[in-house]
């Protein structure tokens, strides 16, 4: 790959003068042919790319006339300007905005004058045009470098759309919708031209556009037809992967530079011969190129077979250096510290990382050169095609402030200083939480013993309550009252009966009644058996069943029985349950001079049975008989 | 993208219907969120509550390409204890190592996230470290950072004044140093065994492991004791890292080789700021946001040369309520993330 290095390097030595002076011959004449040329059809631009005095071997832009859409206008005359003044104008005001932004980063401050152009007054056609300018390709990359490399013409249809591996700088083209490229080796250099229009292959286009850019004396030969239709190729294949930032910049150019592959493409000289040999050297290296020798102007003619065969051969070699060599890439610093003439070469020859590479050479290319004009751009990853940034451009005045008095940094403080003491209040109550499961099973069982003992004692109150003739209320402390008092009445009857029993046993054998002798009448009395009654009477006395009355009782309806003593006189009485009896009995022991003390009554199924304790008012007390009467004519009177 | 776009844009609708911006609203504010780094789960991220109680919820959340909507993904979301004070996903573009999510509240968890089996996804807390080896409790952690040049190291900064460094294959702690006098609030790493932390206390300190005995202090705060609460080291160009003063609307940009003297202090905030990242692939650019609703992206590459009156952003975005959370994705990189009350905004640069 070295064999002709040292050749070109002192061929460069040596011609670099002479291409100085050719290249200065060049511009003025070589502006006005681009100028006649592209607008003779009406294309949107045309470039001149030529060989970089500095860096030998690359392609750097050298003129170019702009020919397309314009958004503003800005000239000092007024006056009626030719066309083509107006044309050449414009192209010079382009290439002042990009001189002016690519000095940018040594004058920071540097205000353009006020009828120059700023990057607001162009329209995407221009920014492609002066973006170009920014472009340099080493020997066989990029459009232009592959067609110096090939010395053939390369027509790119639908560069808009192309593989950024195919075409570098499709986005931009995208971006200015431009459609078609062509570019053609002439000069020693390469004239590119493009437009907005899809333009199919034209042979005699190129022919027309040659014989504008030469002198009317040399012939216009034929041109090889090489096709490069991109039309087929996965426009949207861009990968986002990001840059690997490895390398410093220098470090990453001493590389390239170093890199055995990188081909060293002989800048020229006038001579044509000498051009050829190395144009056939490096053709070499696209396979089944004929390359006849020449004059350096005139078209090398090839035949179909030949250029199908290149075309094909093309696509493999791009295919092939695809696949091999890592992606190394090269990360462009717009560091103000990093000065460099031109921007960021595009990287290493192999050609996907071109892809990468045209991200890289973009992305450096706006943001070193647009830096002043406070835009970023980082990156032209495309998704859904749209590429719209979400940020505007900071302007100072009109932001409108937030509401002056809230905490600042609420929430960071926030989180900073009070989750902090979240966590030690919440651990607290994790604790208690992790306690409580374990008492809960206990807590359950003791409440359900509890609650089984309280019933069973509710239940024992109930049937309690039920036994004693407790008036009515049924609370607990009445029942335990009434039971007592009942308690205490039966074993006092207990005791009287025994004593009466006693006493009857002496009455049998004595005939004595003492003033004392307790009187006791009940129902049983119309019964004329003696005997029985106090075996009545006990049983009345003693057993107060639910089922008493029905049990031992012939008649079926009333009970009464009265024992006075001492003034004190206790009545028991059952009978059907009839309204106002209560009240009558009352009324009717008021009558007789007995001070009604106690009265309890309780009515079940219907039966009533009242309770009264009396004590006599007066001197003598009535006798039980007169009470009995008494209390039976209410009962039957109701 | 080389188009010259209209410059005179007003009101973040017609931003939003112009340019790209997804928006996700969650039901509760967001704090803690993050991007994940792999390539095969793009425009995903984490986002996580702030409830002031125990149960908080984590949710993966992914841009659907087709939908255009951000959706959160039910069956790998996950409740966790306590409001994770950061979320980060493991530093691993080319997925080479299982999907970690590490967050950050009264201790370091690590949680796998099982995504790729239809069947049975969900995540799982792989491991808990807990560097407090007296009792059971731990000091909370305010912040942490996952070292990318070396992912098996994780810094943990806490308010027991201590900065724990954890080798999380291990799962064992590498280094505990007592790095302030003051809480800890924020840690960064600047490269391999390297890391600085900022303080209640008002410095920067930046620790290098080799020799933990000593530390430089890099700034401190101009009125003494004025707590520095967030700081974001610079990963293209480990000389700067930026700083956030407490109650303060600037943020201070220091040069680790000329301590104290800070290389340019950003003040075009009209607010507290909240949240820094610096971009991810270019050594001179960083976002700020803040209470004042913006966030604002700027340009250092002039740092070196003094500006009059300041140095203003390049641009500005205004969101609908005070930016709590700023993440800037290193996988994605023209692409940034903010979290402003219960919604989380992804905005292309």
């Amino acid at each position: 790959m070295y064999a002709n290095g040292d050749v070109t390097f002192y061929s460069s030595c040596i011609s670099s003068a002479a291409v100085k002076l050719h290249l200065k011959e060049m511009p003025q004449n070589l502006r006005t042919h681009l100028a006649l040329a592209v607008q003779s059809f009406q294309w949107s631009y045309a470039i001149f790319w030529s060989v970089s005095c500095i860096q030998p071997g690359m392609l750097e832009w050298c003129e170019g006339y702009y020919n397309g859409d314009i958004k503003t206008r800005k000239t000092v005359q007024v006056a009626e300007v030719d066309m083509d003044q107006l044309g050449l104008q414009r192209s010079d005001q382009l290439r002042e905005l990009y001189v002016s932004l690519s000095l940018g980063d040594t004058k920071p401050q540097a205000k353009r004058p006020t009828t120059a152009l700023s990057p607001e007054d162009l329209t995407d056609a221009e920014w492609y045009f002066l973006v170009c300018m920014s472009f340099v390709f080493n020997a066989n990359q990029g459009l232009p470098g592959r067609t110096l490399a090939a010395n053939q013409m390369i027509w790119l249809c639908n560069a808009h759309r192309a593989d950024t591996k195919v075409f570098s700088r499709s986005l931009l083209a995208k971006s200015a919708s431009i459609k078609t490229i062509v570019c053609f080796p002439h000069s020693g250099g390469v004239v590119e031209l493009g437009t907005t229009e899809l333009v199919p292959e034209d042979p005699s286009l190129i022919r027309h556009i040659s014989s504008f850019l030469e002198s009317p004396s040399v012939a216009v030969p034929l041109i090889p037809n090489l096709v490069f239709d991109s039309s087929s190729c996965n426009p949207n294949g861009l990968n986002l992967e990001r840059l690997d930032h490895a390398h410093m910049l220098e470090d990453g150019l001493d590389r390239l530079m170093d890199d055995p592959y990188m081909e060293m493409c002989s800048p020229y000289n006038s001579s044509d011969d000498f051009a050829n040999n190395l144009l056939r050297e490096e053709s070499n290296l696209v396979e089944g190129v004929g390359g006849e020798a020449s004059k350096l102007q005139s078209w090398p003619v090839m035949e179909d077979a030949v250029s199908n065969c290149l075309n094909n051969s093309v696509n493999s070699s791009d295919c092939v250096s695809q696949t091999e060599g890592e992606l190394e890439k090269v990360i462009p610093h717009s560091d103000g510290n990093k000065e460099k003439k031109s921007c960021v070469q595009e990287c290493n020859q192999k050609t996907p990382s071109e892809g990468q590479g045209n991200d890289v050479h973009y992305h450096s290319v706006l943001s070193y050169l647009l830096k002043s004009s406070h835009q970023l751009i980082l990156g032209p990853y495309i998704r859904n095609g749209s590429t719209e940034s979400s940020f505007v451009f900071w302007r100072k005045v009109g932001v409108p402030g937030p509401q002056r008095g809230t905490t600042p940094q609420k929430l960071l403080k926030k989180v900073l200083f009070e989750v902090a003491r979240l966590h030690q209040s919440c651990r607290g109550e994790s604790d208690k939480h992790r306690i409580c499961p374990k008492s809960d099973e206990a807590d359950r069982n003791h409440v359900l013993s509890e609650r089984k003992r309280r019933e069973k004692i509710n239940e024992r109150f109930m049937i309690l309550g039920s036994l004693v003739p407790s008036g009515g209320k049924a609370d607990k402390v009445s029942v335990l009252d009434h039971t007592i008092e009942h308690l205490r009445k039966l074993e006092r009857r207990v005791e009287e009966l025994e004593s009466y029993k006693e006493a009857m046993e002496r009455e049998s054998t004595t005939h004595s009644k003492s003033q004392d002798a307790i009187e006791r009448t009940s129902d049983n009395y119309r019964d004329d058996n003696n005997s029985k009654r106090p075996a009545m009477n006990k049983r009345k006395a003693g057993h107060r069943d639910k089922t008493g009355p029905r049990l031992r009782d012939s008649s079926p309806t009333d009970n009464i029985t009265i024992s006075v003593s001492n003034k004190v006189v206790l009545i028991e009485m059952r009978c059907l349950f009839k309204e106002h009896v209560l009240f009558e009995v009352m009324e009717m022991l008021s009558k007789i001079h007995l001070e009604t003390q106690t009265i309890q009554s309780s009515t079940i199924d219907g039966t009533l049975s009242i309770t009264v304790n009396a004590k006599c008012e007066g001197l003598k007390s009535p006798s039980a008989v007169v009470i009995k009467e008494a209390l039976q004519k209410i009962i039957s009177k109701c | 993208m080389g188009a010259s776009s209209d410059p005179n844009q007003d009101g973040s609708d017609e931003q939003q219907r112009r340019s790209e911006i997804y928006t996700y609203e969650a039901p509760w504010h967001i704090y803690a969120m993050n991007w994940s780094v792999r390539k095969d789960k793009k425009y995903r991220l984490a986002i996580a509550s702030l409830l002031e109680q125990f149960p908080n919820r984590v949710e993966i959340v992914q841009l659907d390409d087709y939908t255009g909507e951000i959706r959160s993904d039910s069956a790998i979301s996950f409740d966790h204890p306590y409001p994770p004070t950061k979320l980060i996903f493991v530093p691993d573009k080319d997925c080479q190592r299982p999907d970690l999510l590490a967050s950050s509240s009264d201790f370091l968890r690590l949680w796998q996230i099982s995504d790729s089996d239809s069947s049975s996804r969900r995540v799982e807390l792989k491991c808990l470290l807990n560097n407090n080896r007296n009792s059971e409790f731990s000091g909370p952690l305010t912040s942490f950072d996952w070292n990318e040049a070396e992912p098996r190291r994780i810094g943990t900064s806490s308010i027991d004044t201590t900065c724990t460094i954890w080798d999380i294959e291990k799962e064992v702690v590498d280094t505990q140093l007592i790095a302030h006098d003051k809480e800890v609030y924020d840690i960064a790493w600047g490269g391999v065994g390297v890391f600085a932390s900022v303080s209640a206390d008002g410095s920067v300190r930046v620790f290098d492991l080799r020799d933990k005995e000593h530390s430089t202090i890099i700034y401190e705060s101009s009125e003494p004791d004025t707590p520095l609460v967030r700081l974001g080291w610079n990963k293209q160009d480990p000389r700067y890292m930026a700083t956030i003063i407490m109650d303060s609307s600037k943020v201070v940009v220091l040069d680790i080789r000329f301590p104290t003297l800070p290389v340019v202090e950003l003040q075009r905030h009209q607010a507290g700021v909240n949240a820094i990242a610096w971009a991810p692939h270019s050594s001179c650019h960083i976002c700020t946001a803040g209470d004042d609703s913006q966030a604002l992206i700027w340009d250092l590459s002039s740092m070196g040369q003094p500006v009059e009156g300041g140095l203003d952003p390049i641009l500005a975005y205004t969101a609908g309520a005070e930016i709590e959370q700023l993440q800037w994705s290193s996988s994605q990189p023209d692409w940034v993330a903010i979290a402003f009350s219960n919604k989380l905004q992804i905005l292309r640069v």
